[in-house]
């Protein structure tokens, strides 16, 4: 018995040790990298159900009665309570068309948490439509997880009503198919003080010649007044920012063969001129939230980030100061992350059709306004019929940078990403972002002062070891 | 028969805890052994690749597991001893009458009870390398450097903060459970103690230390549980200190290697099974 006793006693604590670790564990970083945004208080306009359905969906109401009822998931990033709320006023849009099926939000939040729920999922039971970006739509891809048939159904019905550069970014490495379908967008450039520009006498921080001249011109440490906001994180909004040099220097991290291509010349000009760039910086391990405070408490004339500052900078009443630039050398290269709808892999039929259906009617312009309005600002039309709708410019934040819309859509245009080779957009380019090889090296490189040379080797051969991975 | 009915009695009473325990925690436990023996693809359509003990091999080799285990053990030893003593001298302290003691005992519980997130907030707005207050007394006012030290990337300071962070965090914990215990301790003992001629030393060490063992017994053990696990904190803090929780973070949801990441655990369950084991069996010795 005592022996009994005995085993029973180690069996529990073996238990409580490894039930503690999975308590101890916790839940996952969150970050606040720009792909998953921060908090925004959302317009909550055009949340209202929509207007009666037309003759059409009643008919199809009534073929619908036949159908058995379905309940599909949708996993999306918003978890504000706010956008939580307009959200499912589509849902119930969307249901009240088509009464058989039932959709249910799976809040996520945090970019961390965001992966890790979906790895988690992936082992099994995936949600019917996922919210994602291009990274993570990639790395759905590659793992045979998205029913391309599905998303390519919904952007065939759509063609032509996207921005060419979005579909860019949107096809799959074949060409033939599409690796999610686009919702929204937002994109990364120079944010700058135009009006201590122009108190310097200095060019707009476009060339990296004017960037560099610009820093040195503004740097005063003495006084608490840096060049510029330079992204240093350890993470992915580094990679983000460095993208840009390097692609307008006509560097990628991949070749046209899908390769590891990160030790080129043009890579290593690139890495040293970031490197001379933060220099003029603020020093340190620098992510969004320091970028933002910096921009908006005047520590620094220019920094790097996304549209989702630009709500900030109407509300502080910054607005008519602030100009928009693209990091340009051998050509213009601006950063843009694209939101879209992916359809799981391995639904039942009803599930199939109920998430079809889905995709379809948030794409739809009328929706895709609600949608936008979300994070007016931040996230952007991806459709050209979207953006000139009158329902979608009526907006009070979206009104106060009226006058940026030409640049905003330049740098639409502009975007370009690593992995996207001469036309070929590699799905494997989703999984060496999400190890973060290349954020962590420009890490290394300004805030750890190591040699441009050899963080350009050393990240090449991460990324060999990934891609035969 | 009374003696077995009983005995019965308290398994059936245990038996819905028990079975509870091995459906949450031991099918887990099970499925973790043996992905850990295979290449774990995403997609649950493919199947897994048997790999023998090619993940542990892989884990063993790898010198960064080791660093990370280095620093784990530190950053461990450190904050669970430091915490400790904090919460025992805090209790002992607070463990008599005197004006404002609930006022000080909320003050002290408060870093327990705020989210973790929002003190991380603070602490990272604290050391900000422009507007940090701390930078502000370090370099403005105390004019002890040049520059605002990177306080969070300089892996010796950023080791130096995430382990103050989690002592300052988690000491209430010792504190509240060493404070429940002392209140329990007859009074009569240190009256006697003083008759014989005790200093206090000799009172904490003969009548404290022994009445409060098994307690520290415990604070210990679930302390370094959790302290060697921790893992938000750490990495919300900075990314500069690589324990083994952020090293099986980035193996498991970075790299997305499943079967390696189900090794690293295995290895670390084994290695704090047995050390609590040892640690209670030698150190704690109290029944």
């Amino acid at each position: 018995m005592k022996k009994m006793k005995k085993t029973l006693a180690v069996l529990l604590a073996a238990a409580m040790t490894f039930g503690l670790t999975a308590c101890g564990g916790n839940q996952p970083a969150e970050t606040t990298q720009p792909d998953t945004p921060a908090a925004e208080s959302p317009a909550t306009e055009n949340t209202e159900p929509a207007p009666a359905a037309s003759e059409e969906a009643d008919k199809e109401g009534t073929e619908e009665t036949a159908k058995n009822p379905v309940t599909i998931q949708f996993m999306h990033s918003m978890v504000e309570e706010e956008r939580q709320q307009t959200i499912q006023g589509l849902i119930d849009k969307f249901q009240e068309e088509n009464t058989w099926i039932t959709v249910e939000q799976v809040p996520v939040d945090g970019d961390s948490a965001y992966d890790t729920k979906l790895t988690a999922f992936a082992g099994g039971g995936m949600p019917a439509v996922i919210e994602v970006n291009q990274n993570r739509a990639k790395w759905l891809v590659g793992n045979e997880l998205a029913d391309l048939d599905a998303i390519r159904e919904v952007i065939e019905s759509k063609t032509g009503d996207y921005y060419d550069a979005i579909l860019k970014i949107n096809t799959t490495e074949d060409g033939q198919n599409f690796i999610g379908v686009p919702v929204g967008g937002w994109v990364q450039g120079i944010w700058y003080n135009k009006t201590a520009f122009d108190e310097k006498g200095l060019a707009a921080p476009d060339t990296w010649e004017n960037i560099l001249a610009a820093a040195e011109a503004f740097h005063d440490p003495a006084n608490k007044k840096y060049g510029i906001a330079l992204p240093t994180v350890d993470g992915s909004f580094s990679e983000q920012s460095f993208s840009q040099f390097a692609l307008s220097a006509g560097a990628n991290a991949l070749n046209a063969d899908g390769g590891a291509d990160f030790n080129s010349e043009a890579m290593v000009e690139a890495l040293t001129f970031y490197k001379e760039l933060y220099q003029y910086s603020i020093q340190g391990s620098n992510s969004t939230t320091e970028i933002k405070d910096a921009l908006l408490n005047g520590s620094v004339p220019m920094g790097i980030y996304s549209t989702y500052i630009l709500k900030d900078l109407i509300n502080e009443g910054m607005m008519d100061d602030f100009g928009f630039a693209l990091v340009t050398n051998k050509t213009s290269a601006s950063y843009g992350s694209v939101g879209m709808l992916s359809v799981s892999d391995g639904l039942s039929d009803e599930e199939r059709e109920a998430a079809v259906l889905f995709v379809e009617f948030l794409v739809k312009p009328e929706n895709n306004v609600t949608w936008l309005h979300m994070a007016p600002g931040g996230q952007q039309p991806v459709m050209p019929a979207v953006a000139a709708d009158p329902a979608y410019l009526d907006n009070e934040i979206i009104k106060g940078f009226e006058t940026l819309s030409p640049e905003i859509s330049a740098a639409f245009g502009s975007i370009s990403l690593f992995g996207i080779v001469d036309g070929k957009n590699f799905v494997s380019m989703g999984d060496v972002t999400s190890s973060n090889v290349i954020g962590r090296a420009i890490y290394d490189l300004t805030v750890n002062d190591k040699d441009p040379a050899a963080v350009a080797e050393e990240t090449q051969k991460q990324i060999e070891d990934l891609l035969v991975q | 028969m009374n003696r077995k009915k009983e005995r019965m009695a308290g398994f059936l009473f245990i038996a819905p805890s028990i079975l509870l325990i091995m459906l949450l925690i031991g099918y887990p436990m099970i499925y973790n052994f043996i992905i850990s023996f295979h290449k774990v693809p995403v997609n649950p359509k493919k199947s897994m690749q048997s790999v023998g003990f090619g993940n542990f091999t892989k884990t063993l080799t790898d010198s960064s597991f080791y660093s990370a285990l280095g620093v784990t053990v530190l950053f461990t030893l450190l904050v669970v001893l430091l915490s400790t003593v904090a919460g025992l001298a805090a209790a002992i302290l607070l463990n008599r009458r005197f004006f404002g003691k609930k006022l000080v005992k909320a003050l002290i519980l408060l870093p327990y009870i705020v989210p973790s997130v929002s003190l991380i907030f603070a602490w990272k707005y604290m050391f900000n390398n422009t507007y940090g207050i701390v930078n502000y007394l370090v370099v403005d006012i105390l004019k002890l450097s040049e520059r605002a030290p990177l306080w969070f990337d300089r892996p010796a300071s950023a080791f130096a903060l995430v382990m103050l962070f989690s002592v300052w965090k988690f000491f209430p914990y010792a504190f509240m459970s060493f404070y429940a215990i002392l209140q329990t301790i007859d009074k009569t003992l240190y009256e006697a103690a003083d008759v014989d001629g005790a200093n206090g030393w000799q009172k904490f060490k003969v009548i404290t230390l022994q009445e409060i063992k098994p307690v520290l017994a415990t604070v210990v053990t679930l302390r370094t549980i959790w302290v060697f696990y921790m893992y938000t904190e750490i990495a919300l803090l900075s990314g500069q200190v690589k324990t083994i929780s952020v090293y099986l973070y980035e193996n498991a949801f970075s790299m997305r290697d499943m079967g390696k990441a189900a090794a690293i655990s295995i290895l670390l369950f084994a290695m704090i099974f047995s050390f609590i084991m040892l640690v209670r069996r030698k150190v704690f010795r109290y029944e």
